[in-house]
């Protein structure tokens, strides 16, 4: 199922699909490894708050507004 | 081909002697770029090769300017230029830009990337948009120790191989390797070879080529095959160069085309390809061995969580906060011991009565004020400043304060120099490049100059914490939190502007390597030795100066509607806080001097401790502070937010000291 990523529960894996939002941003995220098919996991999320996800090794803290705007899938 | 022709100019001067051509060559100035991602570990090699003191730490966003040190080799001056760290060449905030710009027009002769083995794959992203410039580059392959407690292990031959560049393995917080790297970099400085960038795969590859062919021969000055990248990616850099109209058609159809069988914006696929290869090199060049959840994976699992992490973060600062002071203390009445021993014999010595009071009472005093009142909290306070630093867990408070800053026009980030504060609002302000829009960068100034720095907390602790108890300190460190909030809700609301949102790395924790850790903190009190004590003897001076010359009470006078009337304190302190202006410890070390005892309660009562405190902690930032602001963010912004901060302190200090009064009678 296709959905945003800040909708992942803590531990859960995705796929990302693809980014929506202004290129500022959409550059910003593919440059860090946010690309599609890239497997990402959520390590932590704070209700309303910011979520922190695993990509390709590394951290990241994402603003709720920012995890909203990339759709991932299930990972077959 | 200017660098060709060059070199065979040098050719032929240098043909006609053996000796002119060694001597040359070994004469040249080599300039050495260190770039790669923000915490790769640029300033650990910076400063372990040149003796330079930049911050490290253990969070994106250090270093935001360049900064340019030296090293003699074999006696040859090599420049060594450290770089804030950048993901790609695609930059958004300011420091980012400054990195961009060194590497594209600072032409340095050889670029380092410093890269982290224990995050190859992503590091090769840049890498790979280096190698597209043809510039010469050298790998180095940093934290080969924290790769190796994770489980990786890495090939540096076969990564060299493929990327087709020298790469060299270095632990730099360790120094190992270093030398290795230094000598491979001048090779490469010597040879010139060209780079041939690897190849990606797909329509991306197949575009490259074909526009590489339709522009070949148009430019001299950049390679062909990076400029054909540039026109697929649309970057803005290209508004610089013009293109033949035809070849930006071709562009145009063939980008299309692209974008219609991925269904993606072409920054996207690019990225995409940049990263598939990037991926293929780092799984044929490190192995995986699966390792444990190692005890800080747990930790910080807990220090992220939404309850749990408030809870430690509450509790951490709160016994730093204690101990700090409590070490504070006893190494200040330990001092103060000692002098009171050695006053009497150097006093002892003979010298005419006016020289005596200069010396005595401005130097003298002076020197040993600023060392018992200052030096005890100082101390232990920069040794702890470097641990949190280097630990991480800056980047774990951001994440856990993105909320609230939401709420004060700024995301997690803002916090990262808000709490640098702390330590000293200059490379504050200067931190504030991490965050991407002006707006911010004003916002999180103005908060940074709220924070009480080390200087202010010699105050609150010296004064208040050891005469009030450590709760009232308590207080003025919660009641500031409180105004930087509201503040912050203000300038939220009354400055249109967007927020955007928090995009951050939280890098791994760790537990600080000593050396570099303790290294940092001697820096930090060898500038308080170099800089602060100077300024606070010179302050004792003219301070017997102005005592001797009989302007005092004029002074006093003038000032005392405020000082008096207004903030309620004792008229010397008028002359003090001018004095304050130069550092702000001076405030007390001043008072102290100037009524010749450290028992401050001989002087003031406990609500002007109080007053006195709460004012010096928000009245002006000190001259260092305002000159940074200006330079940062222009001389207008500079004084209005001077002026805010002043009209601000004049109106809570007077309310506060009222109130006081008031419930008091
Ligand atoms: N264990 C270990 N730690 C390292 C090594 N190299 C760097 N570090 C640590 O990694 C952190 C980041 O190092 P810096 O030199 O500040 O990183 P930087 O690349 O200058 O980062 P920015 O200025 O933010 O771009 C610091 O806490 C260092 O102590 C290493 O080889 N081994
Ligand atoms: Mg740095």
């Amino acid at each position: 199922m296709i959905r945003p990523l800040s909708t992942l529960k803590v531990g859960e894996k995705g796929k990302i699909v693809r980014l929506i939002g202004g290129t500022g941003m959409i550059k910003r995220l593919s440059d860090l490894g946010f690309v599609p098919e890239q497997e990402v996991e959520v390590v932590r999320s704070a209700p309303r708050g910011p979520i922190a996800i695993r990509v390709k090794g590394t951290i990241y803290a994402l603003g709720r507004g920012v995890a909203d705007k990339i759709y991932v899938d299930d990972i077959q | 081909m200017l660098s060709v022709e060059g070199l065979q100019i040098r050719y032929m001067l240098t043909t006609s002697s053996e000796k002119t051509e060694s001597s040359y060559i070994s004469s040249r100035e080599i300039t050495i770029a260190l770039a790669g991602n923000p915490n790769a570990g640029k300033s650990v090699v910076f400063n372990q090769l040149t003796g330079g003191n930049q911050i490290i730490g253990n969070w994106p966003g250090k270093t935001v300017e360049r900064t340019e040190g030296w090293v003699r080799y074999r006696g040859r001056r090599i420049r060594i230029v450290d770089l804030p760290g950048i993901y790609s060449l695609s930059t958004y905030t300011e420091e980012e830009l400054i990195a961009r710009e060194f590497i594209i027009s600072g032409t340095p002769d050889v670029i380092i990337n410093v890269i982290d083995a224990s995050l190859l794959e992503r590091s090769l992203f840049l890498t790979l948009q280096l190698l597209e410039m043809e510039r010469p580059v050298l790998l180095a392959v940093n934290q080969l120790d924290v790769a190796e407690s994770k489980g990786l292990r890495t090939d540096i031959n076969t990564l060299s191989k493929l990327l087709g560049v020298p790469a060299v393995g270095i632990i730099a917080t360790k120094g190992t390797g270093l030398n290795k790297l230094l000598t491979t970099a001048i090779e490469l400085a010597e040879k010139k070879e060209r780079i041939i960038p690897p190849a990606y795969g797909g329509e991306i590859e197949q575009s490259i080529l074909e526009l590489t062919r339709l522009l070949d021969g148009i430019y001299q000055e950049y390679p062909t095959r990076w400029l054909a990248i540039k026109i697929i990616e649309k970057d803005e850099w290209l508004k610089n160069l013009d293109i033949p109209k035809s070849i930006l058609t071709r562009a145009e159809e063939i980008r299309e085309e692209i974008e219609r069988t991925h269904k993606e914006p072409i920054e996207v696929i690019v990225s995409s390809e940049r990263y598939a290869l990037a991926s293929r090199i780092a799984r044929s060049s490190q192995y995986y061995e699966k390792r444990k959840k190692s005890f800080l994976q747990n930790l910080d699992l807990v220090l992220l969580h939404p309850i749990l992490g408030y809870v430690s973060m509450v509790l951490f600062l709160f016994v730093a906060f204690v101990s700090l002071f409590k070490i504070g203390a006893i190494g200040s009445s330990f001092l103060e011991e000692l002098f009171s021993h050695l006053d009497p014999i150097i006093k002892s010595i003979s010298i005419p009565e006016t020289l005596k009071n200069l010396l005595w009472d401005g130097v003298l005093n002076g020197f040993i004020s600023g060392v018992t009142i200052a030096l005890p909290y100082i101390l232990p306070f920069y040794i702890f400043l470097s641990f949190l630093e280097n630990s991480g867990y800056l980047a774990r408070i951001a994440f856990l304060t993105d909320s609230i800053m939401h709420k004060l026009g700024l995301h997690g980030k803002g916090a990262i120099p808000i709490i640098m504060g702390y330590g000293c609002n200059v490379p504050a302000i200067l931190g504030t490049r991490i965050l991407e829009s002006k707006r911010e960068r004003i916002i999180a100034s103005f908060l940074s100059m709220l924070i009480p720095c080390s200087a202010r907390t010699v105050v609150i602790l010296g004064l208040v914490g050891i005469f009030l108890g450590i709760k009232w300190a308590l207080v003025i460190y919660i009641l500031d939190l409180i105004v930087i909030y509201i503040v912050g809700l203000f300038m939220n609301r009354y400055y249109p502007g967007e927020t955007p949102g928090l995009i951050m790395e939280v890098p791994d924790l760790r537990v600080p390597v000593l050396k570099p850790t303790l290294r940092q903190s001697w820096f930090r009190i060898k500038e308080f030795l170099y800089v602060a004590l100077p300024y606070i003897i010179l302050g004792s001076v003219l301070l017997e100066i102005i005592k001797l010359l009989g302007w005092f009470n004029a002074i006093n006078r003038i000032l005392s509607p405020i000082i008096v009337n207004w903030l309620g304190l004792p008229p010397i302190t008028g002359i003090v806080l001018i004095f304050g202006l130069l550092r702000k410890e001076l405030t007390l070390i001043l008072l102290s001097t100037f009524s010749g005892t450290t028992d401050f309660s001989l002087i003031l009562n406990p609500r002007q401790m109080f007053i006195f405190s709460f004012f010096v902690t928000l009245y002006i930032p000190c001259l260092a502070t305002i000159a940074s602001l200006r330079k940062e963010l222009g001389r207008f912004i500079a004084f209005i937010l001077v002026f805010l901060e002043i009209l601000l302190s004049l109106l809570l200090a007077g309310i506060l000291n009222h109130l006081w009064m008031y419930i008091a009678s």
